[in-house]
């Protein structure tokens, strides 16, 4: 049997790149495979999507010494819009790949591109919106859906095209467990049944393990091994992470964020938490998780000021939130974002770290000193003039992190801070958070990630439906496995 | 209420192009300040209310205050009604700045009349019928999907740079934080732009001549006759103001 793709790069080279970005791959997917690309920060997993494509060199310039052949075509040969016929791809940041205003519109833009009738239009964008369940948003706008509708609806206008191979990179990055279950589940099923060959970048949850037949582990750009999923788990795969013993210095004398009955209602009567009563402690290391729109991020912006409350009161270091007040409690705080890219704005990796310095009195020398300690402790010490923008998304997370602990906040919020990042590159994360909440920080962390919770946080508070329904210890987590379960956090 | 969404964009694209072009020539206030008021008759009868329009006329208050300033500073038409040092106020000035103010309001107004109540898909059904490829005529649709987009993005720049200690609440505090936002704002529209048109690529955007939009526009008799009216109101002012 022919392969489906055919992969037989020697070198793959951006312009005024020394090193090959690709090296030596020799690669052969047959029809109906699922395979699963894993690899560290940087080791080409998402070029060699790009490389089946013929994105890279047709829309990204490099040059390229080999050959990728798909369905048996050079796909040099084949023009970026014919690629259509052979491969539905789905890159990271479903957002940006939306350019339809309503959901309808998007899930049928590639099949009105192959100008087929109406008739078989409507067809095939109705069997997809039943089978992904996301026929009640179709007439939504895109830019209203949330992180993991939009993941559906991207899959779902790829989908619509009916290629033989699918390709998608961390496809459930930014979904819940249940979502990103049902996700793996359909493609699984699509695989099976509909014998797609599927290609899955693999994010940290690893449920793609489940499905995949075999797993290609690159790294430094060239394929390392490429096992069967079973010899995969056997050669690579940790054991399951244990709870580690955390030792931290809680004070539970001193509140640190203290919300009684507080609710958010937003603009059009849309919930986002209700009736919150929650208090964090000094010292602390609370993970909040729950499903997408159960109300997480809503409490963290409550609790660092960018939401007011509808109802009920807030206070922050033993302090009622007051409009007055509220400018200098959040300076003892540090908020750090999902995405970076929000809060990096400077040219160099040096004034990003110093940005809230500038509105110190300290000396120059002293700046100096806070700002090396800082790139000292993310890591990212002799890069000082290197552009943010050149930097991994995990490195920028961590940029992000430098520029946070730089003012010394007392608190640390971080919403979903290694979404969208892989296994290595969120661990990286998370041991720094870990290491501030050792050096006395208080750390209020919100995840999709159950085991980051167990393993990093001393203390798990669980949101469901709006309202927080489950407060425990981390090492107590083992009693609420049917609650958590029913929830379908697990 | 009447659903104007629903008429054919070229109808509501000659009523926009009447109101604009008769402001542009018009020389007289009352004229002007008809103009205005239909804008506003016609919104209040098929939208019921003047809300989306909220935004717009505190901008044209400003724009307004400001064409009035450099009219009063530097106007010389008129007799002097007012002098002070090197300044000497004319009374053409005042009159000036209000068909300066009423012209600005009338294009501005109907403009965005006519973008809120035409679909981005019929912007482009209509360039496609003026046989503009429709490679191009998709841009308006992208587009309008782009804009909010944007402002999501902005807004949570905004979020985060006021987590940093940049305060962005007041007005004023954007104007002066922008230089903050904008960077990013730009890294966030380029990654976006990069990724929206290789997707676009990647799903045989261009790969033929036609696309099946699903949807076409068609002129109706009333809205032909509607807009041969229109026609014949242009011409006409046009005639009195030149004539007159």
């Amino acid at each position: 049997m022919k392969p489906i793709i055919s992969i037989d790069l020697e070198a793959l080279v951006f312009p005024e790149e020394k090193e090959a970005a690709l090296k030596n791959i020799k690669l052969d997917i047959n029809q109906g495979d699922f395979i699963a690309v894993t690899g560290g920060t940087a080791s080409g997993k998402s070029l060699l999507l790009h490389a089946i494509t013929s994105a890279a060199p047709k829309f990204y310039p490099c040059t390229i010494e080999g050959t990728v052949r798909v369905a048996d075509r050079n796909v040099e040969e084949i023009p970026l819009c014919e690629m259509a016929d052979y491969v539905g791809y789905m890159m990271q940041e479903p957002q940006n790949q939306m350019i339809s205003r309503v959901v309808y519109d998007e899930l049928g833009f590639g099949v009105a591109n192959m100008n087929l009738s109406s008739e078989e239009i409507q067809s095939r964008v109705g069997e997809i919106m039943s089978f992904l369940s996301i026929q009640d948003f179709a007439h939504r706008y895109t830019d209203a859906l949330s992180g993991g509708q939009a993941q559906k609806v991207v899959l779902g206008s790829i989908l619509t095209l009916k290629a033989p191979i699918l390709l998608l990179d961390q496809p459930a990055a930014e979904l819940d467990p249940k979502t990103s279950s049902e996700l793996y589940k359909y493609l699984s099923w699509l695989n099976k049944n509909e014998k797609i060959t599927t290609m899955v970048v693999m994010d940290k949850s690893r449920e793609v393990l489940k499905y995949a037949d075999r797993v290609v582990v690159m790294e430094n750009g060239t394929v390392k091994d490429y096992l069967s999923t079973e010899e995969y788990k056997n050669k690579y795969q940790q054991k399951e992470k244990t709870r580690r013993p955390i030792e931290l210095i809680v004070d539970h004398e001193t509140d640190i964020v203290k919300l009684l009955g507080t609710s958010h209602i937003y603009k059009g009567g849309i919930v986002g938490c209700k009736a919150i009563d929650f208090t964090l402690k000094k010292g602390d290391f609370t993970a909040v998780i729950g499903q997408n729109g159960s109300g997480k991020s809503t409490m963290l912006k409550l609790i660092e000021g960018l939401l007011k409350p509808t109802a009920g009161s807030i206070e922050l270091f033993g302090l009622s939130v007051t409009k007055k007040n509220i400018g200098d409690l959040r300076r003892r705080i540090g908020f750090l974002f999902q995405n970076p890219d929000d809060q990096i704005f400077c040219s160099t990796i040096k004034e990003e770290i110093g940005y809230v310095l500038k509105r110190k009195d300290d000396s120059e020398a002293e700046k100096n000193r806070k700002i090396q300690d800082v790139l000292a402790f993310i890591g990212l010490e002799g890069s000082e003039e290197v552009h943010p923008q050149r930097l991994s998304r995990g490195q920028r997370q961590l940029l992000a992190l430098g520029s946070v602990i730089i003012s010394e906040p007392e608190l640390i919020i971080a919403d979903e801070p290694t979404s969208g990042l892989d296994e290595s590159q969120s661990r990286l994360v998370m041991e720094k958070l870990l290491l501030l909440a050792q050096q006395g920080k208080t750390v209020l962390l919100v995840t999709h990630d159950l085991s980051d919770a167990k393993y990093f946080a001393n203390r798990i508070v669980v949101m469901n439906r709006h309202e927080l329904v489950l407060d425990f210890n981390a090492d107590q987590m083992d009693c609420f496995t049917d609650d958590l379960i029913k929830m379908e956090l697990m | 209420m009447i659903n104007v969404k629903n008429w054919d964009p070229r109808l509501k694209l000659t009523w926009c192009l009447f109101l604009v072009l008769t402001a542009l020539i018009s020389r007289n206030m009352v004229l002007d300040l008809v103009l205005l008021l239909t804008i506003l008759i016609t919104e209040i009868i098929t939208e019921k209310s003047l809300k989306r329009f909220k935004v717009i006329a505190i901008l044209l208050l400003i724009a307004g205050s400001q064409v009035l300033i450099i009219n009063l500073l530097f106007g010389r038409v008129g007799e002097p009604v007012w002098s002070w040092w090197i300044l000497t106020v004319y009374n053409g000035s005042l009159i000036a700045s209000l068909l300066g103010f009423l012209r600005i309001c009338v294009i501005t107004i109907s403009a965005i009349q006519f973008a809120y109540n035409t679909d981005a898909t019929d912007i482009a059904q209509m360039l496609i019928k003026w046989h503009i490829p429709y490679r191009y005529a998709m841009l308006v649709p992208i587009t309008a999907r782009f804009f909010p987009v944007m402002v999501n993005e902005y807004h949570s720049i905004c979020d985060s740079n006021s987590a940093r200690g940049v305060p962005c609440d007041t007005v004023m505090e954007h104007i002066r934080n922008l230089p903050a936002a904008v960077m990013p704002l730009i890294y966030r529209a380029l990654r976006i732009s990069n990724d929206a048109s290789l997707s676009v690529e990647l799903r045989g955007f261009g790969r033929y001549e036609t696309r099946n939009f699903q949807k076409t526009i068609g002129l109706r008799p009333f809205e032909g006759i509607m807009i041969l009216f229109i026609i014949m109101m242009y011409i006409s002012i046009m005639l009195y103001i030149m004539f007159l």
